[in-house]
Formats: C-alpha cells, sequence, structure tokens
C-alpha cells in the first residue's frame, strides 16, 4: 500500500488493522486520523493491499 | 460494530458518520449557550478548529453580527495558506472578516520564548479589537484546555486560573468569551473538519514544536490513550474548581490602560522591550 504523512510518502507491505498500522508507524491513535481512499476509516477497519493510506495529524494546523 | 445510536457501520467515538456529525453540532450549540441578538467577533487563523468554529456558530445563529477576526502574526511561510482558506470560506459562508497583523512580524522580534510571546500579544489585539462586540468566540478545543489547565499547575500559575474561565473576569474592557468546543477534543473536530469536507493547510506553525505546551500534549496524549478520558476529567476537575473560586478583577495596565494583573501589562513589556 501507499501511506502518505504530512510530509512523506512510502510504499509499505503491511497487513491489519488502522490501529495496527499506527503501532507499527510507531504513532500513538489519540494523535491521528486515518482517511483511506479519500475517505475516513475507523481505527479497526483491516487495510489490504492497494489502498491508498493517509496518515492526518490531528494537531496539524493551528 | 455498530453505532450506539443506529444499526449503521461505526466510525468514530462508537458512532456513524451520520450521527457523529449530529452529536458533535448538538455539543457544539450546547457550547456556544443562548447568543440571540449579541453581536460575535470570532477568533479565527485559518485552520481547522477556527474554521469549524465559524461555520457552527454561523449555521446556529444564521441572523447575528458576525465579523470573523484574524491575526497574522508574521510568521514565515506558515499564516499564509490559513489566510487563503479563511478568505475562501469566509466568502463562501457568507461572513465579513478582518485580518490584522502584528506590528511588529513575530519573527523579526526573535523572542527567547515564542509561543508566550506570541500568546500574549494574540490575546492583547483579540481583546482590544473584540471589544465592540458582545462576544468574543474562540475555536479552542478540549486537548488546548486540558493543556492549559496542567501547564498552569506545572508553572504555578494559579491566578491564571481564575481567567480561564468564561464568566471568572470582571473588567469593562474584557470582552466576553465563549467556547464552544471547550468539550471536544482535538480528533473529534479534525473527523469533523474532515467528514463535512472542508480543507486548509495542515501546516504546523514552526515554533511549536520547541514550546512547552508540545511536552505536555506529548505526555497527556500518551496519558489519554492509556486512559481514555483523562483530558475530560482535568477540565471537569477545574470547572468544579471554578464554581468555589471568586471572581477575579482585573486591574488596569498603566500603560495602555487595558486590563492587566500587573502594573505594566505583559503586552507593553514586549512591545517596549
Ligand atoms: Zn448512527
Ligand atoms: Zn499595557
Amino acid at each position: 500500500m501507499k501511506v502518505k504523512t504530512l510530509n512523506k510518502e512510502f510504499e509499505l507491505k503491511f497487513n491489519g488493522s488502522v490501529l495496527a498500522l499506527l503501532g507499527e508507524l510507531g504513532l500513538n491513535p489519540v494523535e491521528f486520523l486515518v482517511v483511506v481512499n479519500n475517505e475516513l476509516v475507523h481505527e479497526l477497519r483491516v487495510l489490504n493491499g492497494d489502498e491508498l493510506v493517509e496518515v492526518i495529524p490531528v494537531v496539524s494546523g493551528g | 460494530m455498530k453505532c450506539k445510536n443506529c444499526s449503521r457501520q461505526v466510525l468514530i467515538n462508537d458512532y456513524c458518520k451520520d450521527c457523529f456529525i449530529k452529536y458533535f453540532e448538538k455539543e457544539f450549540r450546547k457550547g456556544l449557550g443562548n447568543l440571540k441578538g449579541k453581536s460575535l467577533c470570532i477568533a479565527v487563523s485559518g485552520g481547522k478548529d477556527s474554521l469549524t468554529t465559524l461555520y457552527l456558530t454561523k449555521k446556529f445563529y444564521p441572523e447575528n453580527k458576525i465579523l470573523a477576526l484574524l491575526i497574522d502574526e508574521g510568521i514565515h511561510g506558515y499564516r499564509h495558506g490559513t489566510i487563503k482558506s479563511l478568505r475562501k470560506y469566509a466568502v463562501e459562508w457568507g461572513i465579513p472578516y478582518k485580518i490584522l497583523k502584528f506590528k511588529k512580524p513575530l519573527d523579526s522580534m526573535n523572542p527567547k520564548r515564542p509561543c508566550s510571546v506570541c500568546g500574549v500579544l494574540r490575546r492583547y489585539y483579540l481583546n482590544k479589537h473584540a471589544r465592540v462586540f458582545n462576544v468574543l468566540i474562540l475555536g479552542h478545543n478540549l486537548d488546548d484546555e486540558a493543556q492549559s489547565t496542567l501547564m498552569n499547575v506545572f508553572m504555578r500559575y494559579a491566578s491564571r486560573f481564575n481567567r480561564m474561565t468564561v464568566k471568572q473576569v470582571t473588567h469593562e474592557l474584557f470582552v466576553k468569551r465563549v467556547k464552544p468546543m471547550r468539550y471536544l477534543s482535538e480528533r473529534e473536530v479534525m473527523a469533523y473538519f474532515l467528514l463535512k469536507g472542508f480543507n486548509t493547510s495542515m501546516r504546523e506553525c514552526p515554533y511549536a514544536r520547541s514550546s512547552f505546551r508540545d511536552v505536555v500534549r506529548k505526555s497527556l496524549n500518551d496519558f489519554e490513550y492509556k486512559h481514555s478520558g483523562t483530558k475530560l476529567s482535568i477540565i471537569k476537575t477545574y470547572d468544579s474548581l471554578g464554581i468555589i473560586n471568586n471572581p477575579v478583577n482585573l486591574g488596569s495596565c498603566n500603560a495602555c490602560g487595558e486590563p492587566s494583573s500587573n502594573e505594566v501589562c505583559k503586552a507593553c513589556m514586549i512591545l517596549k522591550g
């Protein structure tokens, strides 16, 4: 899958839930929302192969 | 998993998309209180919190006189993007706006503690220019409020405690404040913002990472992750203290006459130093 954060984009081989992905990336789920193919998803949503996964920090902006 | 309100698929906070939006707007509406007939100045930065505040205040009080007031701090490469968003949405939602600049851009002041200098000056200008309105509406969310409360404890700023509440300050030049998102977390605000299809610059202030607030935010979020509900508990505890506290009677700054708890206000000290 393609993972996009605020300032970088990378390919990642990953199987599991949104929550597990955040864990894998070392991110606190309180501080992030995840958007898959332009739609906000629940943290238990299972991610699969060809998706565009955006990890959005909730603190961004002022 | 099913929504706790209906039978649809859950999206956030045990709610489906529609029920979450309903919940969020209901909480916001409750936070606004009764503003019938009041003129409203809304402090905006053009970020997600203030745009959400602007949108929903207008939604619930379409007949009120409203002004969106943006203070441009003069931080290179930061404010530009959100000003563009403010302009776009203000026009779209039919809300007049005003943009004020710091007399001296924050960057050029080269401050040792940029976030506190910026905060003092922003509050100073906001209060001064919102004065002709009945109410100043601020887009602070639960995270902001819980952080501020803890920071006041950590820094032993007991006197600032009372001033944080909306009802406790008395000074003829101090504008009444309302914070409709005080009980809504930053995560909820962002979710609402995204679900409504809104968009703005998500760039973070270049100074933010070096601030004490950022340290507190990080620890508080770690705590919240392990003990869900921590932020709300902090605010609720604080609220219940507020009731037994006496209102703060602020004095006036000898130099500019603005409300201040010192002889010369912090803004004057910064601007003269
Ligand atoms: Zn529902
Ligand atoms: Zn002064």
